[in-house]
């Protein structure tokens, strides 16, 4: 089950995400590991929709998504590991699943935030999170394309909340 | 809502990204292009003040796709206006579930298969002009992209509006019946059996001799293998240029 | 002057890159053989913009993924090379050559437009709170301003300065260089198919890993 990408986006399945990643780093499934969408059929309807006949996409709840990750269920296939909030990675790491690194691909600006990449805004909530991601010695990278540079996201953090 | 107002819309969803920003992108435009609908839904201005703060939130889509999105709201926003307030919550919900997938479609369809298809079916036609020294009809290529291309780009614009708004299935029934996968396959296949005639023929057209043949058939397989790379197009550029002066120097002949 | 009116239509045809219609007017393939004819070799501008489109085919905006800009590349090359050394292929890639890297300053503009535009957001957001939707519209004309002088200043400055760039550079150029960029000109399209290739690829290409 190589993980190719475990990605942050809270937009999930988007243009960068298919055209910019998938093909890049030749990934043939996408996990959507979220509780909402879980729960939402009409979103799981576009979200299969959004992606190439040669792409399966599955949606799993957060606890789903650990279980399946541990049993090595998907052995054979390069899978896209897509969240949409840090919070949730941070649980998918408690039920001790294996992720190195973890990209922030888009984490979009809404009231309350603080924007401090093109495409990375967080609240408290998020901060935490991220720091507590960081803790367990996973390598948080913002690129918004594979081709980018690598960016340090703790330090950003570190300097912006003088943590 | 009158016709007018429909048609106000669909004309300002053309300026959907005039005020793209960084921080909530097409915002500003999405809200522009739906204003004279909450105009005409929202006759207490205080109620569309809401209706408008509603939809100032982040928000991007493929720009082929936002009336999709506008015909949805639209309809939303019509039951809202009599009185369904409980849908408030929920309309930016569905737009954003919708706005994600619609752009890796329209990513994926428009940009990355559709136009270069036309692009390459363009070249085509230039190709064959210039080789058969047509002169009269040298505008023809860019003429035949531009005109066929916009048909079918406003055309797709001004059906999906009407349709999204006009159904009654479920929003994802109807773009379900898009088949937008099907579609990109079959432009797919079509784009390589074009490739294949294009560079057919502007192989035969274009190489002299088997020193060209050569040099064209080894500057091929370098550019599919540095495009396989990360290596952005521009180095591919250069490394041509290269190759040409090399070529140059080994033979001697330009 | 002449090149005042083509710097002109270079800004204006800038706008539909992004900010209204995409309608592809601002793409190599239709923009380089308009130029091309404006200036005289039509024939040229069509190769360019074939050049262009199929060498840059996987490079497209993706959100916040602000592309390489292919418009700027045709223009400027077609602008620099036919207007100083008409007639001669190996201008029309010297040309090229510092057209390339200029187009990454436009690149730059345009995101510095991107991020000025927040501040317009939030002068419309300001105005739409205290029931001034007009706003809304005077944005939109803003922004549609604002990328039309951002290309004008871009091509105003960069226009003049290529050409004086290639009066002194091209030539100098050695001969086998000229001559090594006129072969080129034959061997570019045959790249440009070979990138074409893999953007419509399924899967794997010769088995290498993207």
């Amino acid at each position: 089950m190589p993980i190719m990408l475990t990605r942050i986006d809270d937009r999930l399945i988007h243009g960068q995400v298919v055209e910019g990643w998938v093909k890049a780093i030749d990934v043939n499934h996408i996990i959507v590991i979220s509780d909402e969408v879980a729960n939402d059929k009409m979103q799981q309807a576009l979200l299969s929709m959004a992606v190439p006949s040669s792409i399966t996409v599955t949606v799993l709840s957060i606890d789903d998504a650990a279980r399946v990750l541990q049993e090595n269920k998907y052995a054979k296939d390069n899978l896209l590991l897509l969240l949409s909030r840090p919070a949730d990675v941070v649980r998918l790491l408690y039920y001790g699943v294996a992720i190195t690194s973890v990209n922030l691909g888009g984490m979009h600006y809404s009231q309350g935030k603080t924007q401090l990449l093109r495409n990375l805004s967080v609240n408290e909530a998020d901060v935490d999170a991220l720091f507590a991601i960081s803790a367990k010695g996973v390598e948080l990278e913002g690129r918004i394309l594979p081709r980018d540079e690598r960016i340090d996201v703790i330090e950003i953090l570190r300097e912006k909340f003088n943590r | 809502m009158k016709i007018r107002d429909f048609i106000s819309v669909f004309l300002r969803s053309f300026a959907l990204q005039a005020v793209w920003n960084f921080e909530r992108m097409q915002n500003i435009g999405f809200a522009y292009a739906l204003l004279p609908a909450l105009t005409a839904l929202y006759p207490d201005p205080r109620k569309r003040t809401e209706a408008l703060m509603r939809h100032l939130e982040f928000f991007n889509v493929h720009p082929y796709m936002v009336n999709i999105i506008l015909g949805t709201v639209i309809r939303t926003e019509q039951e809202i206006s009599s009185g369904n307030t409980s849908l408030t919550e929920t309309v930016n919900n569905t737009k954003n579930a919708m706005a994600g997938p619609l752009a890796a479609i329209g990513d994926v369809f428009f940009w990355a298969t559709f136009r270069p298809f036309m692009v390459l079916v363009a070249v085509g036609i230039m190709l064959a002009v210039l080789r058969f020294n047509l002169d009269r009809f040298l505008p023809l290529a860019p003429l035949f992209f531009i005109v066929v291309y916009n048909v079918i780009q406003i055309g797709f614009r001004l059906i999906s509006f009407l349709a999204v708004y006009r159904s009654h299935e479920a929003i994802v029934l109807v773009i379900q019946n898009m088949k937008f996968q099907n579609m990109l396959d079959r432009i797919r296949f079509l784009g390589m059996a074009t490739l294949i005639s294009v560079m057919g023929f502007y192989f035969i057209s274009y190489s002299r001799n088997m020193y060209d043949g050569t040099c064209f058939l080894l500057v091929f397989m370098g550019s599919i293998f540095m495009g396989s790379t990360k290596l952005p197009p521009a180095v591919v550029f250069y490394a041509v240029l290269l190759s040409g002066v090399v070529m140059y120097m080994i033979r001697g002949y330009g | 002057m002449e090149i005042f009116y083509l710097i002109l239509l270079a800004a204006i045809i800038s706008i539909d890159i992004t900010a209204y219609g995409q309608f592809m007017v601002s793409r190599p393939i239709f923009c380089a053989p308009l130029f091309g004819w404006l200036l005289g070799d039509i024939q040229t501008g069509l190769w360019v913009g074939m050049l262009i489109e199929l060498i840059w085919v996987s490079v497209i905006p993706m959100g916040t993924a602000v592309p390489v800009d292919a418009t700027s590349i045709a223009i400027l090359t077609l602008i620099w090379s036919l207007s100083t050394f008409p007639g001669q292929k190996s201008a029309v890639i010297t040309a090229m050559v510092f057209a390339v890297p200029a187009s990454i300053l436009f690149r730059k503009l345009d995101i510095l437009s991107r991020m000025y535009n927040v501040r317009v957001a939030h002068w419309v957001e300001e105005g739409v709170l205290n029931g001034e939707p007009r706003r809304l519209q005077y944005s939109v004309y803003l922004g549609i301003l604002l990328f039309f002088f951002k290309a004008l200043a871009f091509y105003g400055v960069l226009v003049f300065l290529g050409m004086g760039v290639m009066r002194v550079v091209f030539p100098q150029l050695p001969n086998a260089v000229i001559a090594g960029f006129t072969t080129s000109w034959r061997l570019l399209p045959v790249a440009g198919f070979g990138m074409f290739l893999v953007n419509f690829w399924f899967g794997k290409v010769l088995g290498i890993n993207k």
